[in-house]
């Protein structure tokens, strides 16, 4: 009977888990290599990768991500690494977050920052982006100051009037967006919407241009 | 820095900082728009795609071959096309292909039980 109960506790634990993020639709759930590998190569938005095992220590992170994405969805991607899963997939592993020899060490939480670039010119293939690993506390706060300081702009600076002039006469046709200013840092939201209509090759909508210009 | 905020004040009808200005094209003309909406993504995300996302041209025809169409019974979308991908054709395959590309990767003759499955499925 005890061992019964042990083991419904167990099942419960681990449904828990998975169930945190299945009712969430701000976190995309990934248990195999190929969809871990799309993550990479098709990103424009800072991403937030949680790698997790059902462990307690995974547990205890897993709300806190979920919040942190709810509440940033519109500035950043976030996708969570079943990394229990990923062991049943045997095609070669492509990160080595999910490693057996790693597996005290999770839970993990990556972030990919997108490259500048979508081709990278010196090997003509698709740019991969910078993995920043995340170090600080697991409180959302901490999350968001960290994923702010790396928020990428995909807005051409524009410093001068003849910049400027040249941005509006290149490709007098076509659709452009300017942010004009008199800080010299632009905000999030339109940090956000730089990666979301930034020339892309498939997938989503763009712009021919966009740019940022400050009077100061 | 005072002139240069002239200067962008006789460019475009800015009235206050930050203003968002949107160059579109509308019946074949530029129109220029200066957003008025609230500053958060949301709104402008909307506004953007309503207003300066260039409209989709008619979908191309696919550049893979699918099989050649058969007797029209049924409106059943058509099958996927399950071919080997090698260095030459792995290009146009995967980013000329309309729609979602499945690539599977393996070693030696050991493809995947799931991926097996899969393109049993749609044979």
């Amino acid at each position: 009977m005890r061992k019964l109960s042990v083991c419904l506790i167990g099942l419960l634990l681990v449904f828990s888990a998975n169930a945190l993020f299945d009712e969430t639709n701000a976190v995309k759930k990934i248990t195999t290599n190929m969809e871990l590998a799309r993550t990479y190569l098709q990103i424009d938005f800072l991403t937030a990768v949680l790698f997790f095992r059902d462990t307690p220590r995974s547990r205890f992170l897993e709300p806190v991500f979920i919040e942190f994405a709810e509440t940033k969805r519109d500035y950043y991607r976030f996708v969570a690494v079943d990394c229990d899963e990923i062991d049943h997939d045997k095609t070669q592993a492509l990160s080595p977050a999910c490693r057996e020899d790693f597996k005290d060490s999770l839970p993990q939480i990556l972030f990919l920052e997108p490259p500048q670039e979508k081709i990278d010119l010196e090997t003509n293939r698709t740019a991969e982006p910078k993995q920043l690993r995340y170090e600080g506390q697991a409180t959302i706060e901490d999350l968001a100051d960290f994923a702010k300081k790396h928020m990428p702009s995909f807005s051409k600076r524009l410093t001068t009037m003849e910049e400027l002039n040249e941005f509006l006469d290149n490709q007098k046709n076509a659709n452009k967006v300017i942010y004009i200013s008199n800080k010299k840092s632009v905000p999030q939201y339109w940090k956000a919407l730089t990666s979301r209509f930034r020339e892309n090759l498939q997938v989503s909508p763009f712009l021919d241009g966009i740019a940022e210009f400050s009077t100061v | 820095m005072l002139a240069k905020a002239n200067k962008i004040y006789e460019h475009f009808d800015v009235q206050k900082f930050p203003t968002i200005i949107v160059l579109a094209q509308k019946d074949g003309e530029q129109t220029e728009m200066t957003y008025n909406g609230e500053l958060d993504y949301a709104s402008l995300e909307k506004y953007l795609l309503k207003n300066a996302v260039p409209k989709k041209p008619a979908t191309p025809p696919p550049k893979v071959k699918v099989e050649e169409a058969k007797p029209q019974a049924s409106q059943e979308p058509p099958k996927p096309v399950i071919k080997e991908l090698t260095p030459d054709n792995l290009e146009e395959t995967v980013y000329g292909t309309e729609g979602l590309v499945l690539v599977h990767v393996f070693k030696g003759n050991e493809p995947h039980k799931t991926f097996n499955e899969v393109s049993t499925k749609f044979k």
